[in-house]
């Protein structure tokens, strides 16, 4: 439920009110043929794993071992 | 009599992976754990379709993605809100790479676009290989070298001094409207 249904109303007056509004220019887009440094990219790869395999090493949470079994049983049960 | 047995093996296996992938991915536990249950439901479901000798590990993946991306993507918006947090944590600048901790760059990591997302995690996480990787997402291999490219540099770009700042309070205001329907 909303509790403030105007967020949306009051944020476009304003632009409205203000259409020379500059400053907020930057494109973060990037150019896909930028070449990154080595050391950037091996440092990105690094911590890509490092975040990922932390995740890949946790226990398998039951809920799924749970899934499984009852699948499997209903499978067995037909 | 199929062989029952082998299939849930299977698919055990692959669960850590599924949900390392999901959670890089959509960037919240809950939300990704969601996934891979639905994921595994489709799979067990749907085992038959799977051709055996090809790459069970992919197919998984494939259906994990779509699954994401048809109806998953529109409900996570809605339950933003550790994005907004972790944006915030990542509004202090390092001061260069090497001083960057995990959580800084999983905070970058959700900033990327769900495309790039996707596709840097399935090369440089999975180790998928390009042609792989182009087969789960359904788009062509150098579509998927050029999203890979653009995450990485996104993510140097996010990195370096300053330049989160720039929309990470927009993320956390519009994560506020989103958590007020909760």
């Amino acid at each position: 439920m909303h509790a403030n249904g105007k967020n949306d109303e009051v944020g476009d007056a304003q632009r409205l009110a203000n259409p020379t509004e500059t400053g907020k220019s930057a494109d973060c887009s990037s150019d896909p043929d930028i070449k990154l440094d080595e050391s950037a990219q091996l440092l990105i790869g690094q911590h890509l794993k490092a975040v990922y395999s932390e995740i890949v090493r946790q226990p398998i949470p039951d809920q799924f071992l749970q899934l499984l079994d009852e699948l499997e049983r209903k499978e067995r049960d037909r | 009599m199929t062989d029952v047995p082998n299939v849930r093996d299977a698919l055990v296996s692959a669960i850590p992976n599924l949900r390392a992938f999901a959670i890089s991915l959509s960037g919240d536990y809950h939300f990704a754990d969601d996934l891979v249950q639905e994921t595994l439901l489709k799979a067990w479901t749907h085992r038959d379709k799977f051709e055996p000798g090809t790459n069970l590990r992919a197919w998984l993946f494939t259906i994990l993605r779509n699954t994401y991306f048809s109806d998953f993507r529109k409900r996570r918006r809605e339950v933003q809100d550790v994005d907004g947090e972790k944006a915030a944590q990542l509004a202090t600048p390092p001061e260069q790479y090497g001083h960057l901790d995990l959580s800084d760059f999983r905070a970058a990591l959700k900033l990327l676009s769900s495309d790039q997302c996707e596709a840097l995690l399935l090369i440089g996480a999975e180790g998928f290989s390009y042609e792989e990787a182009a087969e789960i997402c359904g788009c062509a291999v150098g579509t998927v070298k050029s999203r890979v490219n653009r995450a990485r540099a996104r993510l140097a770009e996010l990195m370096a001094v300053g330049s989160v700042n720039d929309f990470g309070p927009e993320i956390i205001s519009q994560t506020v409207v989103a958590r007020s329907t909760g």
